[in-house]
């Protein structure tokens, strides 16, 4: 075989850089200068760091907004105060937290203005290297062949593109052989990518902030609300800072139901309302669609949310076969109960309902009422010291009272809608869109191979012109041991295919100790 | 036959079985390196993953919806995400020396969630939603890759303290050259003493820095990387898939919830060993200790928030899924 490959050697590169006297420089330029130090990985490294160490805090002290203030005093006592000022109980919208932020932002804003174009041009500029190059690099090795020249050239192409590598070839003008070949360039755009997606959701979460707003409303089936009547409005900046605006709209909720789960009869299966929007301007009907929790309906930059459900106070009732509402309208020890006149007012003769629903009193299961009879100052029936009469009934269940046919039928539920408006919506998803690829893409490695030729020995064998030897650098940004891996099985497609002719076989192994 | 097919916990058994079968394997393999052995111990562990997947496959029949929203099918799911990316890794990179601390890492998991309850329950409405079965396997897909970032840096540093002890790494002259794990053709001597390394461990492969300078690239400091530069997309992905089912069905992206904010620290940390590596003056030594930083942040968000209720804002307890807390607001 006449393969000869020599030790690979540390070169000597950094001596040979020049030191130029800078010329005066004009302020942008300084600027830019002055700008880079936002460029250093080792201040990004610093900031991620501290990002996470205040995130860190913030899960690890009791935050306010999720833990009851007073119990947070009588956890620190003392300490309280002097904690509160240093914003540990508030960490995400604390001061040295913004301070953070702010300061990341502009770290990740100037540093990618400086590596976009390094990285762009590493990604698409090709570049050929001579032999004298090549042999001072540190990442070399080089074959000895004998044969035909253009054959030769021809297969240390095809076999770099059998390894899918981009192969182009020096311009004529170079005067020389030379192959530059890479693969996975968009590798190298990958950061770029992902930086630019975390700057495009910040800016765009900051739009948010500032047109953006949240909003609640509870409304019962068959009744409808007008923006903004709100039964809260939360901008998403303090209200003198927000710019955004208010939708001109009417919302009526045709129905609403909450399913349990037969199974389980204490943990809803869904809630579904009806839901119909208009635009008040055009009196046109914007959307009838049907909301639950995780299908919200969305107009625009508007968003309507199944976020809970609470019954209204109303309790459908039937006496004697007569459809009755009642409401609950007083409390009686605590308890919130409706006290209904029925028939005469002389009579002096009450309907008095205990509602009890799942998921508010403690221990019910299902939704039910207890029902009893009032007259002048006491219940009707029972013996002094016991419980009066009284009904227990479920729903769509029927019983009698002292003559009287009661049926319970259900309890007005009223849905709790939550409403957003979002305009930087888009944006974000965008955003995220673009920090996913660009995630991914910097998994992938820039491999770049630099092949040159020269010619080798001069005649004594008679056979100068088919003597060459090609050198071959290589370089990766990542991913080092497949990258080796694939060079060494590169390696040995070119011993195999281009060291037919044995020549020299001992020469080159004494070469390489 | 079929009742057997049926039945969840042979399958978990027989994956079991099939892991202590690959763990004594792999055990063997580094100590012979062996190529009958290697090949032995990477089947027994393709046949325990089958048995693992079967398991969850039964289970999601049964429940009726993809069994993966509590503890202990959450913790099946990471086991089987770390075996097929290991049995990727072992397939490609060919190391001795990990298999086994891989093995014995799994079948202590494993085993601990075979001790938590596995009983089927309904899901709540918040739940019912095919994010569900997208944003969860994804996040512990990722926390698979940090785990296996994390055993082979700690392979990589009790070697560095082992060889340390030795007084071996001080040599001048470097490492003994040694034959490679696989069979390799005739040119493959010439290869090794030509670029000094085999694709083995304690082989030093040369590679410039931007600068020129070489630098020795070691086999589990390489391992680590790739695999944290497979978990950190996915991490990215799983949490930004999060908020966008958070923001579809509750309105809101992102609430610093403990769990939310903790994956957001998880992710910083290895946000941090990715730029340190960029930079390229970290020593390997600092980079695995970084790792296992970002390991240690990825248990406190995996069980921590739960277990310790650090915040006083814990949600549910085992047995109901941590990473669908956001459920507590519906
Ligand atoms: C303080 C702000 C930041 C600065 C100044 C910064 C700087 C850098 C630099 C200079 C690189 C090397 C680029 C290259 O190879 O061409 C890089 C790589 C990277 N950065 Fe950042 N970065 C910052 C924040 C972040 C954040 C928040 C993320 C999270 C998504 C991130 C993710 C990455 C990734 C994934 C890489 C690629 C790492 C690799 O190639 O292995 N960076 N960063």
């Amino acid at each position: 075989m006449s393969v000869s490959v020599p030790e690979a050697r540390s070169g000597p590169l950094s001596q040979l850089k020049t030191r130029q006297d800078k010329p005066a420089r004009s302020l942008p330029e300084r600027l830019w200068d002055w700008l880079a130090c936002f460029r250093s990985v080792q201040l990004a490294i610093v900031l991620l760091s501290l990002l996470a160490a205040g995130v860190l805090i913030g899960v690890l002290m009791p935050q306010e907004g999720l833990v009851e203030v007073s119990q947070i005093k009588a956890q620190y006592g003392e300490n309280y105060r002097i904690f509160k000022s240093m914003g540990l109980f508030n960490v995400y919208s604390s001061y040295w937290f913004l301070a953070l932020e702010v300061l990341f932002f502009f770290s990740l804003l100037f540093g990618s203005f400086q590596w976009l174009r390094p990285a762009f041009l590493a990604a698409t500029r090709k570049v050929w290297c001579g032999p004298e190059h090549i042999r001072v690099s540190p990442n070399h090795f080089w074959l000895r062949v004998t044969g035909d020249e253009a054959e030769v050239k021809a297969r240390v192409s095809r076999l770099l593109k059998k390894r899918r590598y981009g192969v182009h070839a020096a311009p004529e003008s170079a005067g020389a052989w030379r192959l530059y070949a890479a693969k996975g360039n968009f590798g190298r755009i990958g950061p770029v990518v992902a930086h630019f997606g975390i700057l495009a959701l910040l800016v765009a979460s900051v739009f948010g902030a500032f047109t953006g707003f949240k909003a609640q409303k509870i409304v019962a089936p068959g009744e409808g609300f007008a923006f903004p009547q709100f039964d809260s409005f939360m901008p998403n900046v303090d209200r003198q800072f927000w710019q955004g605006s208010i939708p001109d709209w009417t919302v009526t909720v045709h129905d609403f139901q909450v399913k349990f789960y037969e199974s389980d009869p204490t943990t809803p299966q869904q809630f579904i309302a009806d839901l119909e929007v208009t635009d008040n301007q055009t009196k046109k009907q914007l959307a009838r669609q049907e909301i639950s929790v995780n299908h919200p309906l969305a107009i625009g930059d508007m968003t309507f949310y199944q976020a809970s459900f609470a019954p209204t106070g109303k309790l459908f009732l039937e006496i004697d076969g007569e459809p009755k509402t009642v409401e609950i309208n007083t409390r009686f020890q605590d308890r919130p109960i409706s006290l209904t006149e029925l028939g005469d007012p002389a009579d002096q003769l009450a309907l008095v309902v205990f509602p009890f629903f799942v998921q508010q009193d403690p221990g019910v299961i299902r939704n039910h009422v207890r029902v009893f009879l009032h007259r002048g100052e006491g219940f009707v029936g029972g013996a002094p010291g016991q419980m009066p009469d009284n009904l227990q009934l479920f729903e769509g269940q029927e019983g009698v009272l002292n003559g009287m046919r009661v049926r319970y039928i259900k309890p007005e539920i009223a849905t709790g809608l939550q409403m957003k408006k979002a305009p930087e919506t888009a944006a974000i998803y965008l955003a995220f869109l673009i920090i996913c690829v660009g995630t991914v893409m910097c998994f992938f490695s820039q491999r770049r191979i630099w092949v040159a030729i020269e010619k080798d020995g001069n005649g004594e064998d008679g056979n100068s012109g088919d003597r060459h030897k090609i050198y071959f650098q290589y370089k990766t940004n990542k991913a080092r041991l497949s990258f080796n891996k694939e060079l060494d099985a590169l390696k040995r497609e070119l011993v195999a295919e281009l060291a037919p002719t044995t020549a020299n076989t001992s020469d080159s192994t004494e070469k390489i100790s | 036959m079929t009742e057997l097919l049926l039945n969840e916990s042979s399958w978990v058994h027989a994956g079991i079985v099939f892991l202590i079968i690959s763990l004594f394997l792999y055990v063997g393999r580094t100590l012979t390196r062996n190529p009958v052995v290697r090949e032995m111990a990477w089947g027994t562990l393709l046949l325990s993953v089958l048995g693992l997947v079967g398991a969850i496959a039964v289970r999601s029949i049964q429940a009726e919806y993809f069994a993966l929203s509590n503890m202990y099918e959450s913790m099946m799911v990471t086991a089987i995400w770390i075996m097929i990316a290991f049995l990727v890794i072992d397939r490609w990179f060919r190391l001795p020396g990990i298999g086994w601390p891989v093995c014995l890492f799994l079948l202590v998991m494993v085993a601990y969630a075979t001790t938590l309850p596995t009983d089927i329950r309904p899901l709540q409405a918040a739940l019912q939603s095919y994010w569900r079965s997208i944003h969860v396997p994804i996040i512990l897909c990722s926390y698979a890759m940090f785990t296996l970032a994390f055993i082979s840096s700690v392979v990589y540093l009790a070697k560095g303290a082992f060889d340390r002890r030795l007084g071996r790494l001080a040599e001048a002259g470097g490492p003994p050259l040694r034959g490679p794990d696989s069979g390799d053709t005739l040119t493959s001597s010439l290869m090794h003493r030509v670029y000094s390394h085999n694709l083995e461990e304690d082989l030093k492969i040369r590679e410039s820095r931007p600068d020129g300078e070489a630098v020795s690239v070691n086999v589990y400091d390489e391992i680590t990387y790739r695999c944290v530069a497979v978990g950190f997309p996915l991490l990215a992905i799983g949490i930004i898939l999060g908020g966008l089912w958070a923001n579809e069905a509750w309105g809101n992206y992102w609430s610093w919830d403990p769990k939310e904010s903790m994956s957001l620290v998880t992710l910083l940390a290895y946000g941090v060993y990715l730029h340190m590596r960029v930079n390229g003056e970290h020593s390997a030594q600092t980079l695995a200790w970084v790792s296992v930083a970002g390991f240690v942040m990825m248990l406190i968000t995996y069980f921590g928030v739960n277990l310790m209720g650090l915040g006083l804002h814990s949600y549910g307890k085992i047995g109901s899924y941590p990473a669908l807390h956001l459920l507590d607001r519906a």
